[in-house]
């Protein structure tokens, strides 16, 4: 298919500015702010709690408890497992107990501080490993959350058949989206009396229903409004401060806000799950795997968030983009009283790719064989069966990737403390082996534009100006007689989250779909003919202008709940990243100097936000690999959990693969998470070329490569 | 509460400020600018960077009565639409702007940095933009949108750096010394990069007053190769300073790899050391250097090596009515000098470890070694006895490995049995070894 006419990113300009307001950054008048007191304990019940000062004091409004809630007190994005203000437990440090709602925004705080909470505690479990068989239930059911079995033919016999196997452990901790726009929302109530709430999000249509469950009213009295998004990357999937606003709207009839500190937000932010991955690998001499068997065990926090999507994407994706034919995959989620973990970039492909890279490096080296090649006769490709035995029809690049690359790989030269490593992914996109659709809709606006309605939240990845071109492309029609109607409840149906890569392909197909129908119709009345779009509204302004519905729900099947057989995902990204690191032996700083990205993204709508993307999850990768850990207790704000800078950041060269996929408008995928899955793997396995030790633990930071090489020499 | 003039994209402001008001809440809450953005509060993300006589600022770290009668530039002063500056064009064309929350910060960091250097290269362009994060676009289209706009400005138009036209009467030092023994609790303020990080983090607050508007405090000179800096002098221009760079190379090595480019230009030397934090940049070549400080009070003036001053982590001995007003540090000419530090992240991270050093060698032969070790101890320290056995010996391996032995074994006695010493003493090791070596 020939290329799609690429646009700058219609946000940027507003950006530039300084001009784009975020939620933080709006203002009504005579509006109200909100502060969330939270539990200072892991695990405990509330014996007392004491309002009394912070009540009397002038300016404030309210205090919230359990008890204002009107409808459900329960939330959670994938089971309703959650409190909204604790009742009589907490489970977790940050947990919300009340919300103050005050004049002033240091009114609310210093109200806040002045409440005292008395608690009994309760023995709080912190490791998953201990979790299941602890004498103390964090719900009433058992400590075991999740547990998922991906398996393929038979591991014994495969692992019979190999001439080699080998057997590692890995381990990965808490990661923060550390987004630079904390969370932040902002409510009232409008002149119908509906409830509206502009907020920081990247799903306005779940939090429109979980809204309306907390506030026990219709959905039609609630409007939910994205508000321009300073980077979501799985953390605002959740529900992060709408319901607290709504509720505190609903109470005192006036507008309010509420925006966390950079505090809040590492306090209350979902993380990345630890998980430690127990791998074993077995491979002919020849360099073919034969078995796989993996035991992943996941710290869920103590509530479900995400926590079983996680469970199971990692143990889909244990495989890696390799064609395995004996496989056994046992995943499982602990409850803890540990911070909640929940969505983040990758879904536990990140952790899980670290894992398998790592693997698919020590096969090569007990075998002496290039990793390259050893990536190459294992990969999967068209017809390739998965771990889940899904036959993969079209759109499967890896191959392409590692041919992409093999010249650079092959004209690597290794300097002294310098290495080399390869990082490979492959990642199912959309929701996993469930119906994820997205509905668009279009119009003829007064203004003579063709107007697309669509839920879709953009986060800063750029989905609005992406979705706008595949509108102008699969109409004929030019950029300037388009507008974006987005991220609104009243004036658009469900897209889904934007989440698991999904946008472009799934919503990208919906409008797509929406614009067939309704280039029929601008044939008919002779658009293409000359005719102004102006022109045609007005004919059809008495009856009616019609709306052209798109929709798309990607082909999948349910997976068996005891192999996971099945479809879980109707199209999947590849990619490699080969990196480049200089480690110095003497302080155990890596520094990473190079990076060749290979992307099979199916068709390439967007080069500069594809680019973007591949930056941008590199440096997260960078930071996955090398220095980002969340502890909890300790880290309170980005002084203590460094994020990659600008110094930090390698040179980049990046490849776009296009591998069309059939079902996907103009065969685009997604690459928003394979962005960051292969590069930390690629960087371990550079520091294992560059100085002869393998991390097995993430971040791979100073201290902890020091010591490797330190135990190494002193062998 | 203060009235204070300044101007704000170059029209007059005039306001009443709070004394612990910061800039970002004058910007954003009273005057509206909501293109400065709050990330952290604590200098550690650059969503709220200002322009301060056109230099790189957070305001979350600047009190707003510091700002009286300066040039103050936020993203707004750059272009409209329709006249956008070629710098906003570039971040649109190259794709540098993803959530766009970094954005405006990351503007002005560039603009600042096009307004010094007509034709920075990538890494400069790197640094330059090293105190703003950015979580979505790996900075790469960012520096690449950098680069293409300084290709395009060619000639100096109206960004020549204007002075600022509200003249200020630098206050008389003897005031401050009134204030500081009138004000209960006072507390000294310069650069705001501890202090208003530890008052966030629930310090308790105290009066700030405010030394940077006086002449004596500041200044970098030279007398009979003694150099006096002057306490408000802050890490870039020490980092720029000739005087420094040619003579005390170290203490401008340390000061240019502190914090972030704002840091640099927010922090001082006074601060740091007062601050007296083991990990502490400026300190272990301040102790090679031998400094002295210099503490004035309404009864006089008072004369401490530095390495007596700081008598505890974080804690000195200076008196509340004292004012660190500057250092005298010795001149060292013929010397091989450096700084390293350890860290975890490139840049704008905490010293892990650090050393400072200047070597005199003729022939094979160690004529005078000054080392200075930081983080390993309580408060970075000298180890003189390592320094003496160095004297006049040949330079060799045996040496070399006997006097890293004797420091080690100082900083244990020192330092007693510590965990992080699993990290740090082969780490210190290597890195003495490396730097004897040379």
């Amino acid at each position: 298919m020939p290329a799609v006419k690429e646009i700058d990113r219609i946000d940027a300009l507003e950006k530039v500015l300084g001009a784009t307001l975020y939620a933080g950054d709006m203002y009504i008048e005579g509006m109200l702010y909100g502060v969330i007191v939270r539990s200072t304990r892991p695990h405990a019940t509330i014996s007392k709690i004491n309002i009394k000062e912070a009540q009397y004091l002038e300016g404030v409004v309210k205090i919230l408890s359990c008890n204002d809630i009107p409808g459900k007190k329960e939330f959670g994005i994938i089971k309703k497992d959650q409190s909204l203000l604790a009742e009589k437990k907490v489970r977790y440090v940050g947990e919300p107990v009340l919300v103050v709602v005050a004049e002033t925004e240091r009114l609310a705080r210093k109200a806040a501080e002045l409440i005292q909470i008395e608690y009994d505690d309760i023995i709080s479990i912190h490791d998953p490993f201990t979790s299941e068989k602890a004498p103390v239930l964090i719900h009433g059911s058992g400590n075991l959350l999740s547990h998922r079995t991906v398996l393929k033919g038979d591991v014994q016999k495969g692992f019979r058949q190999s001439d080699v196997i080998v057997e590692h452990t890995y381990r990965t901790t808490w990661l923060d989206h550390a987004f630079l726009e904390t969370e932040a929302g902002i409510g009232y109530m409008d002149n119908t009396g509906k409830l509206v709430i502009l907020t920081s999000t990247q799903n306005v249509h779940y939090k429109r229903k979980e809204i309306s469950r907390i506030l026990g009213l219709p959905e039609e009295n609630i409007r939910v409004i994205q508000a321009t998004t300073g980077g979501g990357f799985g953390g605002k999937l959740d529900m992060t401060v709408e319901c607290y606003v709504a509720l505190a709207v609903y109470h005192t009839k006036k507008p309010v806000m509420i925006r966390f500190t950079r505090e809040e937000s590492f306090l209350s932010d979902t993380k990345r799950h630890p998980l430690y991955i127990e791998y074993k690998t077995g491979a002919r001499r020849d360099g073919k795997i034969q078995a796989v068997e993996v035991n992943i065990i996941g710290d869920t926090g103590p509530y479900i968030s995400y926590g079983e999507t996680v469970c199971l994407r990692a143990a889909i994706h244990a495989t890696g983009p390799y064609e395995v034919p004996n496989v056994h995959v046992d995943s499982r989620m602990f409850y803890t009283n540990n911070p909640i973990s929940g969505a983040m970039r990758g879904f536990g492909v990140p952790q899980i790719a670290f894992a398998h890279e790592s693997q698919m490096d020590e096969i090569a080296y007990a075998l002496k064989l290039d990793p390259l090649h050893v990536r190459m006769i294992n990969g999967l490709k068209k017809g390739s069966r998965t771990a889940t035995s899904q036959i993969l029809e079209a759109s499967a690049g890896y191959i392409e990737t590692l041919k992409r690359l093999e010249p650079y790989w092959q004209g690597r030269k290794k300097l002294k403390g310098r290495g080399f490593g390869l990082g490979s992914m492959f990642y199912g996109i959309g929701n996993t082996g469930i119906t994820n659709p997205s509905y668009a809709h279009l119009s003829i606006a007064e203004n003579g534009k063709i107007a697309l309605h669509t839920g879709v939240c953009e986060i800063g990845q750029g989905s609005d100006t992406v979705l706008l071109q595949i509108l102008c492309e699969s109409l004929g029609v030019d950029d300037k007689n388009v507008e974006l109607i987005r991220g609104d409840t009243d004036t658009s149906k469900d897209a889904g989250s934007t989440s698991a890569s999904r946008q472009t392909y799934i919503s990208g197909m919906a409008i797509y779909n929406a614009s067939i129908k309704m280039r029929e119709f601008l044939d008919k009345e002779e658009y293409y003919k000359g005719r102004g779009l102006k022109d045609i509204f007005l004919t059809y302004k008495e009856k009616g202008v019609p709306v052209f519905e798109g929709f798309f729900d990607p082909p999948t099947t349910a997976l068996d709940p005891e192999t996971s057989e099945g479809k879980p995902y109707a199209t999947y990204a590849f990619a490699t990243h080969m990196t480049e690191v200089e480690v110095d032996e003497i302080t155990g700083y890596t520094k990473v100097l190079k990076v060749y990205a290979a992307h099979d993204v199916g068709k390439a709508i967007n080069v500069r936000n594809i680019k973007g993307q591949v930056y941008g999850g590199i440096a997260m990768g960078i930071g996955f690999a090398l220095m980002e850990e969340f502890r909890p207790g300790e880290t309170h704000s980005l002084d203590a959990y460094y994020i990659p800078t600008s110094m930090d950041m390698p040179d980049v060269e990046v490849f776009i693969i296009e591998d069309e996929e059939p079902t996907g408008p103009f065969g685009a995928k997604g690459v928003g998470e394979p962005a960051l899955i292969p590069q930390a793997a690629s960087i371990v396995n550079a520091i294992k070329d560059a100085v002869d030790v393998r991390p097995f633990e993430l971040p791979c930071h100073i201290e902890r490569l020091k010591g490797l090489i330190e135990s190494k020499t002193s062998k | 509460m203060e009235t204070i003039n300044f101007i704000l994209n170059g029209k007059e402001v005039t306001i009443t400020v709070d004394d612990s008001e910061i800039l970002l809440h004058t910007l954003r809450e009273r005057l509206n600018i909501k293109s400065v953005k709050e990330g952290c509060s604590i200098g550690e993300c650059g969503t709220c960077t200002v322009l301060i006589d056109d230099e790189p600022h957070y305001s979350c770290l600047t009190l707003s009565s510091k700002v009286n009668g300066r040039d103050i530039k936020t993203v707004e002063y750059l272009g409209k639409s329709g006249k956008l500056h070629p710098l906003q064009e570039a971040f649109i064309k190259s794709g540098a702007v993803q959530c766009g929350y970094c954005t405006p910060g990351m503007l002005l960091s560039a603009y600042s940095l096009l307004l010094k250097n007509r034709k920075p290269d990538w890494e400069e362009i790197k640094e330059a933009i090293s105190g703003n994060l950015c979580r979505c676009t790996g900075y790469h289209q960012i520096v690449e949108a950098i680069k293409d706009a300084a290709d395009i400005i060619d000639t100096p138009t109206h960004e020549q750096q204007k002075k600022s036209p509200i003249s200020m009467e630098k206050r008389k030092k003897e005031e401050v010394f009134t204030i500081l023994t009138s004000t209960k609790e006072a507390r000294v303020y310069a650069g705001g990069t501890d202090i208003l990080v530890n008052k966030r983090k629930g310090e308790k607050f105290r009066p700030f007053i405010d030394i940077t508007n006086i002449q004596e405090f500041s200044g970098i000179s030279e007398f009979n190769g003694t150099i006096h800096i002057g306490a408000t002098s802050t890490h870039s221009q020490l980092t720029e300073n000739i005087i420094i760079r040619g003579k005390a190379l170290s203490l401008s090595l340390a000061c240019k790899m502190i914090g972030a480019p704002q840091i640099r230009n927010m922090g001082t030397i006074g601060g740091n050391i007062v601050n007296a934090s083991p990990a502490a940049d400026t300190i272990p070549p301040l102790l090679i250097h031998d400094a002295i400080c210099i503490l004035e009070s309404k009864k006089g003036v008072r004369r401490e090596p530095l390495a007596t001053f700081i008598i505890a982590p974080y804690k000195t001995s200076i008196r509340e009515d004292e004012i660190l007003t500057g250092v005298d540090i010795k001149g060292l000419e013929g010397y091989r000098e450096g700084y390293r530090r350890v860290t975890k992240r490139a840049t704008w991270a905490i010293a892990r470890m650090s050393v400072a050093w200047a070597i005199q060698e003729d022939n094979g032969l160690f004529k005078d070694v000054k080392l200075a070790i930081g983080s390993c101890t309580p408060m970075p320290f000298r180890p003189k006895e390592a320094e003496t056995f160095l004297r006049d010996k040949t330079k060799g391996d045996e040496t070399i490995r006997a006097a890293v032995n004797m420091m080690i074994q100082e900083i244990r006695r020192i330092s007693g049995k510590r965990p992080s010493f699993i990290y740090k003493v082969p780490v210190l090791e290597g890195l003495l070894n490396a730097i004897l070596r040379g």
